[in-house]
Order: structure tokens, then sequence, then C-alpha cells
């Protein structure tokens, strides 16, 4: 009974704890193009180096791409661990964009994982964008995949952070945060009520003279004699509002949805079938 | 003994006046500091006889009508006493002997009961020492000592109602429900018509029985401890002040009515159980009185001088219970309110920054 139990306790860790962790390449990070899948040319990885290296020249973003082959695994959390197990990223918080293409019977799977502050220039809405471009050349073959990919980013970068992450930031750690605005007069009124209340009750407690308006210290409860009681049903009325809903829009006003790798890493992005 | 005297109690050592001590509930001679209970009192004056207890004591009314007040004869030193109309103990300002005024005291004028002073003078001028704690916003010096401008131990009549009141209330009731169903939230209110009747008594609810004094002062130094009662005696009022009613019990009634009322109807509601709201349209009330008694009870009155302005506190003479309208010291209510604003913002931008 202990060896069964031992069984299932070291499957259900390999599972749900070890089985996260995805096998990653250790690679050469300077590359940028990772063609495991053999889905580019020669030509094309060439072509396709040189709009990356000017991107990253010109935006202070790193860009990836790395593309798999019939590949059943999460390709979300391979791209994710891919750019955080290698040496990608420009500065103290790794900012960059990586796309992770997989090819497959069914056709092509793309996933883009974007860091630090590649979150905030990609919003959902770009990364839907950049998908949906994608998809619109995938008859074209990878390498036109790849490179619509790079040249939409490169487009996306030089219009700067979109509106909808105005009011974001990186932290020290790599996390994506949502700017708050100091709350001044929500603060100060709740301040101002709060205060005068305090000095309400303080000035009443000066006033020590009340006029009585009962005799409850003269009754006598002995005496008390309740004789009638009558309680008669009249009506009842019934009636309903409907309940106000949230649009369950990203919280705090950022433009971007969050995920961690198994580093723990915070990454923006998404991804789906082309 | 005239109707028109001044009377005293006289020491059966030295022929001194005695005053009342609140402390031992005695007589003490401050002459020669001999000590009588009431017994005593009452036993030497009789033992000398109304005539001449009256020789004694009488001092001739001068004069009926000066200026609206009363002038009597100092039976001590032979001054002259000005009283008004409805003093019925006062001082000589000469000799500062006490002066029961007994011709105040008799007929209708005669009190039923009298609760006499178990507080000091020294009582009354430490509690008003104390008044400041917990208090914030009083200006720092007001209840220094030396701004008592006047101390005075009055005895003021009050009437004491004793009622039985037959009442009913009628009103309505509801109970609310609410549930959620889907995206609505419905609201259920049932409405029932209530009525209670019943019946109660009220024993000794005081009023007041004086225009000089304000009747939320006194009903503020409320209650006083009915045990206390004892049957007059115009020994009690030996060394304080007395007044006799100019508010007949009739008029007085007024405020005991509706106090009894008030609480027969919050007696009535409250057997309205039950319900979450319960709302109160009209009410009958018919009440008998029972028993009227009229009384003295006895009151410290304080006169505070503070920024050339008189402010009267008062203070229960038998409870102790002080109270009085107490001045605001502006500078302090502001520092108070930045001060309360200031904590608070910076309370809520502690937990501002601690949620983000």
């Amino acid at each position: 009974m202990k060896k069964f139990i031992l069984v299932l306790v070291t499957l259900f860790s390999i599972t749900f704890g070890m089985g996260r962790i995805q096998a990653v390449e250790s690679v050469n990070s300077s590359e940028k193009i990772y063609d495991y899948g053999n889905l580019l040319t020669e030509t094309e990885k060439l072509e396709i180096k040189d709009l990356i290296m000017n991107f990253i020249n010109t935006y202070k973003l790193d860009m990836v791409v790395v593309t798999q082959r019939n590949y059943y695994g999460d390709l979300k959390s391979y791209a994710q661990d891919f750019y955080d197990y290698n040496d990608f990223g420009e500065g103290k918080t790794n900012d960059g964009i990586l796309l992770a293409l997989n090819a497959d019977a069914a056709g092509y799977e793309a996933q883009i994982v974007t860091t630090g502050e590649g979150i905030r220039m990609y919003d959902d809405e770009r990364i839907q964008n950049l998908l949906s471009s994608m998809s619109y050349v995938k008859a074209d073959g990878a390498g036109a995949i790849v490179k619509k990919f790079v040249n939409l980013s490169s487009s996306y970068a030089n219009q700067g952070i979109p509106a909808s992450n105005k009011n974001t930031y990186i932290d020290e750690n790599g996390n994506y945060r949502i700017k708050r605005k100091y709350p001044v007069f929500k603060l100060g009124l709740i301040a101002v009520i709060v205060s005068t209340v305090i000095l309400l009750i303080l000035i009443n407690k000066n006033k020590m003279v009340k006029k009585a308006s009962n005799a409850k210290e003269y009754l006598d409860n002995s005496s008390i004699s309740i004789v009638d009681r009558k309680d008669q049903f009249l009506r009842t009325n019934t009636t309903s509002v409907v309940i106000a809903t949230s649009d369950g829009g990203s919280s705090g006003g950022g433009g971007s949805s969050i995920s961690s790798g198994s580093s723990g890493v915070s990454h923006g992005g998404g991804g789906g079938r082309l | 003994m005239s109707s028109t005297g001044v009377m005293d109690h006289k020491c059966k050592n030295c022929g001194a006046v005695l005053k009342f001590n609140p402390h031992d509930q005695n007589w003490v001679c401050e002459f020669c500091k001999s000590t009588f209970n009431k017994d005593e009192i009452a036993s030497y004056e009789k033992s000398r006889g109304v005539e001449e207890l009256t020789k004694e004591t009488e001092a001739v009314k001068l004069d009926t009508n000066w200026e609206g007040m009363d002038v009597y004869s100092c039976p001590n030193c032979g001054a002259e006493i000005v009283a008004d109309e409805n003093t019925s103990a006062t001082f000589c300002v000469y000799c500062k002997n006490t002066a029961i005024l007994k011709n105040k005291l008799v007929g209708e004028f005669n009190p039923n009961k009298i609760i006499p002073f178990y507080k000091t003078k020294e009582d009354a001028i430490a509690a008003f020492k104390n008044i400041g704690k917990g208090k914030i916003l009083m200006p720092k010096f007001f209840n220094n000592k030396k701004n008592i401008d006047e101390i005075r131990g009055v005895y003021i009549p009050f009437w004491l109602y004793d009622y039985n009141v037959a009442g009913n209330i009628v009103g309505e009731a509801k109970n609310i429900s609410t549930w959620t169903s889907g995206d609505r939230q419905y609201t259920k209110v049932d409405t029932f018509a209530v009525t209670r009747g019943g019946s109660m008594s009220f024993q000794k609810i005081p009023v007041d029985g004086s225009n000089n004094f304000d009747n939320d002062t006194m009903n503020s130094i409320e209650p006083f401890d009915y045990q206390g009662l004892v049957d007059f005696n115009h020994s009690y009022l030996s060394g304080f002040l007395a007044q006799k009613y100019d508010v007949g019990k009739d008029k007085a009634s007024e405020d005991a009515l509706v106090r009894a009322k008030n609480s027969t109807n919050e007696v009535l509601k409250r057997d309205i159980v039950g319900y979450d709201e319960v709302i109160i349209t009209n009410s009958n009330h018919n009440v008998s009185l029972v028993n009227c008694d009229y009384v003295l009870l006895p009151v410290w009155l304080l006169n505070i001088k503070y920024k050339n302005k008189i402010r009267t506190f008062a203070m229960n003479g038998q409870t102790g219970k002080l109270i009085g309208d107490l001045p605001i010291d502006s500078k302090r209510a502001i520092f108070v309110w930045l001060l309360s604003f200031a904590i608070c913002m910076l309370v809520g931008s502690l937990i501002w920054y601690m949620i983000g």
C-alpha cells in the first residue's frame, strides 16, 4: 500500500510540478533566429536577421525567432522558457519580443512572448493584430509569416507605447505594473468628512445640557401590562433591479495580459493557430 | 410664629446660628463647634416652646413691596434682608446668618418632602475642577478655581408626578427580504398593520417649579435618588438658599406628561418584534394623575466668569452630577480638525501604498 502511495505521489509531482518546466535548448543569444523546425531558407534567415538586428538597434528591444516542427508540448511555456533560460533581452529588465512558430500537419501555430518593456510596447490589441497579419500570409510559408511578424513589430515599435499602456511601467524585477494615480481628492474628501465628524463629536461632549424627552428612569417596570396585540398582514410588494456588472477589462487600466514562465518572470503576449 | 418672620436654628450651648452639614447630615455650630442631629434640634426647640422661639427669631417685615422685593429684619444683627417674593431661605449680607423666611414655606408652599444636600461646596468646586477630563476643546484655564464667580447651594422647588398611563399605538411594520436570480436582484416587502395597547405607571417624574432656572439644565442633573427624600423640615435649609415655586403644578405637568407619553410609546413599540422596520403613525393616551408632591431638591449653582461672560453650571446636590455647556476654544478646535485631517490623509496614503 505504501509503495502504491509513493508511486502516486511521484507521478503527481512529475505531472503537475516538474512537468511545468519545458526542456529548452541552450543557445548563443546573438544568433536571434533558431530554426529547429527547418521552416526557413538560408536566404530568408539572412534577410530576417538583418531586419531583426535593425529592430534591436533602433528600438532597444531584443527580438528572437524560434521554430519547431511537430512540437506537441505547450508552445507558450516553451517560448517563455526559451527566452528566460537563455541570455536574451535588452537592459536590466530583459526587454524584448519572441516569436515561436511550430509547423505541423494542421498548419502553423504561433506564440508571441513579450518581456520587460516589450510587454508595454505590444498590448493585447497589437498582439492580436500581429497574429491576424501573420495568419493572413500563412499561405506564403513560414518565411512570409516571420517577415510579417518582424515588419509589423517594427512598425508598432516605431509608433511607440500604445495608449492602453501609457499608465503602466516595468518594475526593477521586470514585472508589469499599473501606474496608480494618488487619489488626492478622494482621500481629501474622506479626511474632511472624518475630521469634521470627530470635531462634532468633541463639540457635543462639551454640550452637557440636554432636553429630557422621556421618563424611562421613572417607569415602574413591574406595572407594564400589554393587553392588546394585533398584527394584520396588509400587502406584499416585490421589485427587482438589474445587477450592475463590471465589463471585465484588464485590471487597473493596463492594456496587456500577463502570465509567468517557470522562471517566475512576467510575460505578455499571446498565440494560437494561424 | 409670625407669618412674616425670619427664622434660624440656634445652638443650645452658645446661641449662635446652626448650619446644616451635608457630610454627616447633622447641624454644626460654627462658633462653639457643637454638633446636633435632627432629633436633638427638634427636642431642644420643642423644650423651649413656640412662644420663646418665636420671640427670639421673629423679625418684622419692614416693607411689603420695596421695588418688588420684600424687606425683612435680620433676627441676629437687625440689618435689613432683601429677598424676592420667591425666596424662602437666604443670608444676611452683614452677619452671614442664614435666614429662613418661614412665611414663604406655609400653606400651599409648604413642601411635602426634601432631599437634603449630600454634597458640600468643596465637592462642587472639586467637581468643577475635574470637568475638563476628556474634553479637549475646553479652553485651557476655564476650569480654574479662580474663574468661579459665585457658588450657591439652592433648594429648588420641584413637582414630582405619579401617573398611570393607558395607551395604544398604531403603525406599519415591514419585513424586507432580498434575493438574486440571474442578473436581477429582487426585493420583497411584506407590510403589516400593527397595534399595541397597554398600561403602565410612572413614579415621581420631576419638573422644576421655578421660572428662575432653565428646565433643560434641571433635567440634565437628573436623576435624584428618591430614597433620600425625607419629610420637609425647614432646619435642612440652614446654610442654603431656597426658592418657592412660581410655576403651578398644572402648568408644570405639561413637561411631565410629554415625557410619560413618549416613554409609553417606546415601551409599546418595543413589544413589536419580528419585523425589520416599524413606523408608528398614531398614538393615544389616557393619563391619570395618581399623586403630585411638592418637594425641594438640592442643587449647587456655579456661576463661572470667563472672558467677561457668566456661564451657569449646576451640580446635583445629592449625586454630584455636574452639567453645563463648556465653551469651545476655537484655536483648539481648528488644531484638532487639522490634526485629524492630517492623520486621516497619512493613514489613507499608507493604506493606498500598502494595497498597491
